[in-house]
């Protein structure tokens, strides 16, 4: 990610503009927000939201990460934020449903018929696996800078996306063959 | 550097976020390794499939028009009703 790469000089609160915003950063945010939560009305939602703690909060914004970085991590907070509530409402609704389980599973008419085979597997992940994949190949983030956006150790974003990956390459074979075997697999500390 | 190691720091390599020195060891092993160079090729091959998956996926999706204008209400300042 090229816009996240280099710092920004601090800004003081004036210079945040709403609808410069929204031009620079709302469509990639949408998007991000859109994989990360599999519903495109939430993703909206999230989005509003995200701007809007954004221009409430943006005297605390000093110029020490890049805006999109900064804005991204505001969205990935909510994501978790309305993860966990749906998880509760599920809990309370007494539906059999685990906190890994897919959003939907994937079924073979999906995997025949649908072109975004890759994308549609993504649904199998846990929320945090899914978030690392994002993380990593959609945002283009190095594991450094994932590990400071999302709040883990580095080793934690790795051993996530070996994990993730694997998962992946299994739902499509033909498409990721990783370090996947028995005999390399990698072990991290969390 | 063994294999495991060099699996430990793959993405760290592509990165290009490793010590001068571990890199230098990941680029000896890389030389003698057929193996870890197959893998970081698939790695490398399974990223950009991946983002061009993601990417199409997400790319008919624009933002909604009304999006400014509900921001900014929800930050205006609350208007004190007369008394």
């Amino acid at each position: 990610m090229n816009q996240s790469a280099h710092r920004v000089p601090a800004l003081p609160q004036a210079t945040l503009d709403l609808g410069e915003l929204i031009a620079e950063h709302g469509e990639r945010l949408l998007r991000s927000a859109a994989l990360l939560c599999d519903d495109l009305h939430e993703a909206e939602d999230l989005v509003q939201e995200t701007l809007i703690q954004a221009m409430r909060g943006s005297a605390r914004f000093r110029g020490e990460c890049a805006v999109y970085t900064w804005l991204y991590g505001i969205l990935l907070n909510l994501c978790r934020r309305h993860r966990r509530k749906q998880r509760r409402l599920i809990y309370n609704e007494d539906r059999m449903l685990s906190e890994t389980a897919p959003s939907r599973p994937v079924t073979e008419h999906d995997q025949t018929y649908c072109a975004e085979g890759l994308a549609l597997a993504l649904r199998t992940l846990s929320q945090e696996h899914r978030e690392a994949i994002i993380l990593r190949y959609y945002e283009g983030l190095k594991i450094d800078e994932i590990a400071r956006v999302a709040g883990l150790s580095t080793g934690t974003v790795k051993s996530r996306l070996h994990y993730a990956l694997r998962q992946l390459a299994q739902v499509v074979p033909g498409e990721l063959n990783l370090f996947g075997s028995a005999d390399t697999q990698t072990h991290y500390s969390e | 550097m063994n294999c495991k190691t060099f699996h430990h720091f793959v993405f760290e390599y592509l990165d290009d976020t490793l010590d001068r020195a571990i890199k230098a060891k990941a680029e000896v092993h890389l030389q003698g390794c057929a193996s870890c160079r197959g893998a970081l090729d698939r790695e490398q091959a399974a990223g950009r499939s991946l983002r061009a998956a993601l990417q199409r996926s997400t790319a008919s999706l624009s933002l909604n028009p009304g999006l400014h204008d509900r921001v900014q209400r929800a930050i205006a300042p609350k208007e004190k009703r007369p008394t």
